[in-house]
């Protein structure tokens, strides 16, 4: 099902292009087969460097991604926890661009718990047994409302200040959430006036009136618990993705390494 | 192209934000099929927060947590690559093969639509075969 990488155009993976290269190259004499590895070995030293340089400049655009950017002015100083539960009632707020990259966070960090965690357990910190099935819709009212114009989450978002009592108290009772990030309870009351800030009043008062918001609403704060809970060992494996990038690399070089030496 | 203008136009290559995603995907993949399915997902998730848009990353981390038996969690994911990338054909259709498999019919039925629906309006014949050959295979019908 998935799809074939693009790199057939060479551009696209420099280690790919190298190896596809080498194996076009069959007629080479093998009288000059030792100048040929000795070249490879550059060019491929050269296309490792190229490959790692590209790879950290990845990280980096990932860490420091606009999307990040356009929410640094709302929770810069108030960490990942503030910056993920800020971003939710930005996008909200905004219905904008930003929509599609907090969805991508909480997907990522959802993954990356479930890894770490396993499924059952995710499952059981979003407060359903595995065994129901409709939790599912969890994500799929999270992202919908947020899609159809956040309409289901803007009445969501309009009731921050319940939402950010309860991630205080959260974050008060919690001894996992505790040790999320130093100040956790600050984090969140940071967020809390934040978000109270923005979407306190009439939108308050409009999720009071809606029942289904008031269910997406709580289905969001059970979600957003799990990401607080989680984050800590999502925020590990983002800094392991270089190291585990560099491992895969390391491999393919060696296999590259491998059929240059098995050529000779 | 030959050693010399590889070698010259090597370094000048600098990475593009598409020349990145391109590598992580690749990288990924290359991951994913030597069942290094924990790496192959971090390669996945940095993609999907650089490109969330880019339907191949929300597929790609879903099939990784298939691999690992997290049918629930790639379904999660499938569905919000569905929601947030305009025309994700194979998202619908992953969804409804996991429905499937997972006994609820009914919601696998409107997945299934949904991926043939997204598909025509592409108007890709091929991606519209293939939905429909994966509807014949692993979707029961209404």
């Amino acid at each position: 099902m998935l799809p074939i990488p693009n790199s057939g155009d060479g551009q696209t993976d420099a280690m790919s292009w190298l190896y596809l290269f080498i194996s076009k190259q069959k007629s080479l004499d093998v009288s000059s087969g030792k100048s040929t590895i000795e070249n490879t070995q550059r060019m491929r030293d050269e296309a490792y460097k190229q490959e790692m340089e590209a790879i950290k400049q990845a990280v980096e655009a990932a860490e420091h991604s606009s999307f990040w950017d356009s929410i640094a002015s709302v929770a810069l100083d108030i960490g990942k926890v503030a910056a993920v539960v800020g971003s939710v009632a930005v996008a909200v707020g905004t219905c904008g661009a930003g929509v599609v990259g907090v969805i991508a966070v909480v997907g990522a960090v959802l993954s990356s718990a479930s890894f770490v965690e396993g499924e059952a357990h995710v499952l059981e910190k979003l407060g359903v047994d595995a065994g129901v099935a409709s939790w599912i819709d969890v994500g799929l009212s999270l992202a919908g409302a947020a899609c159809s114009g956040g309409a289901g989450l803007a009445g969501s978002a309009g009731a921050a200040a319940s939402e950010a009592s309860t991630l205080q108290k959260i974050a008060t009772t919690s001894g996992d959430v505790a040790t999320v990030a130093a100040g956790t309870t600050t984090v969140a009351g940071g967020a809390a006036k934040i978000v109270s800030g923005q979407y306190a009043g009439d939108q308050q008062d409009a999720l009071a009136d809606s029942v289904e918001a008031r269910m997406t609403m709580d289905r969001l704060q059970r979600f957003l618990l799990a990401m607080m809970a989680d984050l800590k060992a999502s925020q590990e494996s983002d800094d392991s993705t270089l190291d585990a990038l560099r491992g895969a690399l390391n491999t393919k070089g060696e296999t590259l390494s491998m059929t240059t030496t098995m050529r000779a | 192209m030959d050693a010399a203008q590889f070698l010259f136009e090597l370094p000048r290559t600098s990475p593009s934000p598409s020349d990145t995603i391109e590598k992580l995907y690749s990288v990924g993949f290359w991951l994913h099929a030597r069942e290094r399915y924990a790496d192959a997902a971090l390669a996945f998730r940095t993609m999907l927060r650089t490109a969330p848009t880019d339907e191949r990353g929300w597929l790609a981390l879903g099939a990784c947590h298939e691999k690992i038996e997290q049918p629930r969690v790639a379904l999660q994911l499938y569905g919000w690559g569905a929601r947030v990338v305009h025309d994700a054909t194979r998202c619908h259709l992953a969804r409804a093969r996991l429905f499937a498999q997972l006994d609820r019919l009914s919601e696998a039925a409107d997945a299934a639509e949904a991926a043939l629906r997204v598909a025509e309006e592409t108007g890709d014949d091929d991606l519209v075969a293939l939905v429909r050959a994966e509807r014949k295979n692993h979707v029961p019908q209404r």
